[in-house]
């Protein structure tokens, strides 16, 4: 079975500076079509909209946290296999795991080299397991 | 390095300059926030808390490791939880500490 192409991207974060960052860090790679929420709820509702093939999240947000909205995803048959990767300034291996076990395909620490951003996306992508991509 | 990589960097340059000038207001914010803290208001921790997780995490991203690593030790204080006037008094220390790196960083620059 062939691997799906990476094509959308839905970032999650309240900092609107490192939105934009993320935004036009990613937007260096061709074919990838990026869009943006800030918030958990936001994130609730644009990913049942755009059905995007991976979602970052920002752990840290007011409200709805990123492991709070990802609960909230895999509770929804519309959202839970979308896969979910957490960026964050708590990636401590312990950190780390618990967020595995929650459910993330991945964790990506902040502070992030923005040159750097796509290319760790991209590779976090191909570890995900095909058959939950289709 | 291509267009786009250079056009990102002179963003990323741009917004820190804007997240700079934020920073300053914030550190006026923080410090009304600890004065309504030792006059017994709770909810300027949360307030408190946010801000400083903000600064720490952007000022990080944006290469400000003083700046950030201020924040970082205000935003610890606060998740700790105590709220005596000792742990206000060393509030409003890292307070200052961090209105230092901030002038420090954009005397630099």
């Amino acid at each position: 079975m062939e691997r799906a192409q990476l094509q959308t991207l839905l970032y999650v974060d309240d900092e609107p500076d490192i939105r934009q960052i993320v935004q036009m860090a990613l937007g260096l790679a061709p074919g990838l079509s990026i869009h943006t929420g800030d918030s958990g709820e936001h994130a609730l509702s644009l990913a049942r909209t755009l059905r995007p093939d991976l979602v970052l999240l920002d752990v840290m947000m007011p409200g709805l946290d990123g492991p709070g909205t990802l609960t909230r995803m895999r509770t929804d048959p519309a959202l839970a296999r979308i896969p979910v990767v957490f960026m964050t300034a708590k990636a401590m291996p312990q950190e780390v795991a618990r967020f595995r076990e929650l459910g993330a395909a991945g964790v990506i620490a902040k502070p992030f080299d923005p040159m750097k951003l796509a290319q760790q996306v991209f590779s976090i992508w191909e570890t995900i397991p095909v058959a939950v991509l289709t | 390095m291509t267009d786009g990589e250079e056009q990102l960097r002179e963003q990323v340059k741009i917004l820190g300059e804007k997240f700079l000038l934020r920073t300053a207001d914030q550190v006026i914010t923080l410090r009304t926030q600890s004065q309504r803290l030792r006059a017994g208001d709770r909810e300027a921790l949360g307030v408190i808390q946010e801000l400083s997780h903000k600064i720490h995490g952007s000022g990080a991203m944006f290469g400000f490791a003083d700046l950030s690593d201020r924040a970082g030790e205000i935003e610890r204080l606060i998740v700790a939880g105590a709220t005596g006037d000792d742990t206000i008094d060393c509030l409003d220390a890292l307070i200052d500490q961090l209105g230092v790196a901030l002038e420090a960083t954009r005397s630099n620059r």
